[in-house]
């Protein structure tokens, strides 16, 4: 791990690394030979000028007792005791006795050399003792006897001191040659070290950055090994969602795309997931970033997990996948405390989503299959032919048509659509009757379809296409149920009965408590008839409006317990039911001791829909009212649920009406009753 | 050492859930509110150090009294505790200063995890 170099400094830092320690302490032994040589070339130089200075003194000691032989042999013409020579010999034995200290300076000196300098100057130093002793004896009154053997005695002197001064000069000067060749050996040695130094440490360096980078190609071919070969997309982002240079070879497979290096991830996919999951996405990687939120606590949050994607493929037809992207936060830092970037892994998880949407859908399958088993179970088996058979039927006419009205335009289509309405409307009623939820629920798809049709501008025939996929599906169902029958071997002999199913009265009865349950009201319906007339050709068409008034009388026309009991009235609320022939006519009623009909409902409602103005809605007579209580679209109830707010209910009715040539009454008093009749003639039994 | 926790949730019976959770740890339940508004209030007077923040509430939402307590405080650690219905709002609350979420329904070790979680990350980051 990197560590901070202003936390603990540079130095002790490289120092622990074994590369860099080297590199170091090679220096360190570099810059201890370089000092070494510099000492010892230092020690040859001063030698070779120690050398130098005494050849200097020895020179000026030959010179001064040059200087004092001559000046003695010059005593010799100066007269006895004159001034002149007082002089004389003064300034002779001054410069004796420099001469002395001259000798005495070398001679002092101690050599440990090879070079025997010491014998030569004590030799010389004796030579000179002599000589000099002599001159310090000498004053202005010694005889000329004495000066001139002085004078033969030094010139005697002066010879052999000017022989020692000779070989000490040149012993000196050798040696003053040899230290200058020594430190420049030194120098050189020096040199050569040094280049040699650098060369091995050139060398070592290439050498070591040869194997570093061996081994960091063999790191990076193993890194693009694995993402070569992994099944997974793997990359890095940063915070602006860039995708960095590396990243698996799958990944191109995984999102359809190449040479994704430096592109953004969200462009990537831009029009494959929809934008809000685009903009949370957005969000969530840059939470990743943000140091103080934690990592697992947001990982619930990540809107890409098993995210739908969808292309388009090469022909531009679009296609799916499903993909599931997991994010984590790369660390870097001492405590781990700096997000660097976010590594992101993504999946390609079609299979295992289908699989389990196949799963939903045979649990689905299998829940449909129990609630029809227990529909099949509690109801009437010849409700339940009966049913099949009419809604097989209803199909069959719906399909019809679709095929026909042929020619387009907006209005014809528009009566297309409100004619499967009304059918698929009754389909809802009887498969409600009968608890058949499955159907219930297809059928309320189908109508959110229609009605969604119904309120479009123009209508053309492509739009019907959403409507047929669904009255298949209802097809299917149908036929699965008439299967199940056959397979639960509950038909038996009712097949072969080709009459139609009595216990009408259960019918309704039933459908009763269960339009009461599903509104919080309670019912006591009364029937009569119908099991009469169930083998009549229009039976079917009674029974339509019969569930539809039904759900009428229980949905709108009875009051909740509580309402019931602010009005006086008991909470039962009663509902009776009929369908009678009297002489050549048939008459189907239903009356209920409810609410009555809301007009101002039906007036509000009118406005609201446009059908009528503001002024218009509080003018209508009671003929035009009801006439608005029959028309498509009208619903007085706040919301839509199974039993109501299509607003197609009257409307039903009164087309069903016409169907059989009949006639509608309707009755209301507010807060009494409801009593709506159908008078239908009989001479259709003919047909 | 002790924490300080404010829970803040309209439903009655996740307050008293929540409040369960840390009947024998280290963190203690200093404040409840069912809306936005007491909670600001009660945030000002208690000054606790987390808060668990549902985002559905009457009067004042969870986002806006994210947006109003970290306004006053802005090293207050805020865990998210709502439903999955909206990712993007959830992320909202987080890009308000929140540091954390949870999905309802939860475990009771769940939140205390959470809040644990939460204790770590202010000990580094003081």
């Amino acid at each position: 791990m990197a560590s901070d170099p202003n936390k603990k400094g540079l130095i002790s830092d490289l120092l622990h690394n074994d590369k860099y320690r080297l590199i170091l302490s090679s220096l360190g032994v570099l810059l201890l030979a370089l000092t070494l040589a510099l000492i010892v070339t230092y020690f040859f130089v001063s030698r070779a000028e120690q050398a130098t200075s005494r050849m200097d003194l020895i020179g000026d000691f030959s010179d001064e007792v040059l200087f004092i032989t001559n000046g003695v042999q010059n005593l010799s013409v100066i007269g006895d005791n004159t001034q002149e020579r007082a002089f004389a010999i003064s300034k002779l034995q001054a410069r004796a006795k420099s001469a002395d200290e001259l000798i005495s300076t070398l001679s002092q000196e101690k050599h440990d050399d090879a070079h025997n300098h010491n014998d030569t100057l004590h030799e010389l130093e004796a030579l000179w003792r002599d000589y000099s002793d002599r001159i310090q004896t000498l004053r202005p009154s010694s005889s000329f006897a004495t000066i001139t053997a002085l004078g033969a005695f030094g010139y005697e002197q002066q010879h052999a001191i000017y022989d020692g001064v000779t070989v000490a000069y040149d012993d000196y000067y050798v040696d003053s040659r040899q230290m200058t060749d020594y430190a420049r050996y030194t120098q050189i040695v020096t040199f050569i070290g040094l280049l040699l130094f650098l060369a091995l440490f050139i060398g070592y360096a290439l050498q070591r950055m040869r194997t570093g980078d061996a081994l960091l190609e063999d790191a990076q071919q193993q890194t693009s090994d694995i993402l070569k070969t992994v099944n997974e997309g793997l990359f890095l982002v940063d915070q602006e969602l860039v995708l960095s240079g590396q990243y698996s070879k799958s990944l191109e497979t995984i999102l359809d795309s190449h040479a994704l290096q430096g592109k953004r991830l969200d462009e990537l996919l831009h029009g494959a997931i929809s934008e809000k999951d685009l903009s949370a996405t957005r969000l969530f990687i840059d939470q990743l970033y943000n140091p103080w939120v934690v990592e697992d606590l947001i990982q619930d949050l990540n809107p890409l997990k098993q995210v739908k994607v969808t292309k388009l493929d090469s022909d531009g037809l679009p296609y799916s996948k499903y993909l599931n992207f997991d994010f984590l936060r790369v660390s870097d830092g001492d405590e781990g405390d700096t997000i660097s970037k976010v590594f992101v892994s993504v999946t390609d998880v079609t299979d295992a989503v289908l699989l389990q949407e196949t799963l939903t859908l045979a649990k689905a399958q299998h829940e449909r299959e129990l609630e029809m088993i227990s529909a099949i179970l509690t109801v009437d088996t010849k409700h339940l032919l009966y049913f099949i058979d009419n809604t097989a039927k209803r199909i069959d006419e719906m399909n019809d048509t679709l095929k026909t009205n042929t020619q387009a335009g907006a209005a014809n289509l528009n009566q297309k659509a409100q004619a499967l309405f009304r059918e698929m409307h009754s389909l809802k009623g009887d498969a409600s009757a009968l608890k058949l939820e499955a159907f219930v629920g297809i059928a309320e798809q189908q109508e959110s379809k229609l009605k969604r049709l119904l309120d479009k501008p123009n209508l053309s025939g492509d739009d019907f296409l959403g409507f047929t996929v669904g009255l298949d599906e209802l097809l299917e169902l149908n036929l699965y149920m008439k299967d199940l029958l056959t397979r639960l071997h509950v038909l038996g002999d009712k097949v072969a009965d080709k009459n139609p199913p009595k216990h009408w009265q259960t019918y309704f009865e039933d459908y009763a408590q269960d339009l009461g349950a599903r509104h919080g009201k309670q019912v006591a319906l009364s029937v009569v008839g119908f099991d009469e007339l169930s083998d009549h050709p229009d039976f079917n068409i009674y029974k339509d409006i019969a569930v539809q008034f039904l759900k009428n009388a229980i949905v709108h026309g009875i009051e909740t317990p509580e309402k019931r009991s602010i009005n006086g009235k008991p909470s039962l609320g009663q509902v009776a039911l009929g369908l009678i022939k009297k002489a050549d006519k048939i008459e189907l009623s239903i009356s209920d001791d409810g609410q009555g009909i809301d007009w101002q409902a039906v007036r509000t409602r009118a406005v609201t829909l446009g059908y009528v103005s503001q002024e218009q809605a509080h003018t209508l007579n009671q003929k035009q009212l009801y006439a608005l209580l029959l028309k498509a679209g009208l619903s007085t109830s706040s919301e839509q649920n199974e039993d109501a707010g299509r607003g197609v209910g009257m409307s039903l009715v009164y087309d069903l009406t016409q169907k059989a040539d009949g006639r509608l009454q309707i009755q209301s008093e507010p807060n009494q009753y409801t009593q709506m009749s159908v008078l239908l003639s009989d001479n259709r039994q003919e047909r | 050492m002790s924490y300080k926790l404010m829970v803040v949730d309209d439903s009655n019976i996740i307050r008293n859930r929540i409040e369960r959770s840390f009947l024998n740890s280290q963190i203690s339940v200093v404040a409840t509110a069912s809306h936005g508004i007491e909670a600001i209030a009660k945030f000002k007077e208690h000054k606790p150090d987390f808060i668990t923040m549902d985002l559905t509430m009457p009067q004042m939402d969870g986002l806006a009294c994210i947006q109003g307590i970290v306004a006053i405080d802005p090293k207050v650690s805020i865990l998210v505790v709502s439903a999955l219905s909206d990712k993007e709002t959830a992320l909202q609350a987080l890009q308000y200063g929140a540091r954390g979420f949870i999905c309802k329904p939860f475990g009771e070790g769940q939140l205390v995890t959470a809040i644990e979680r939460l204790i770590a990350i202010r000990q580094k980051r003081p």
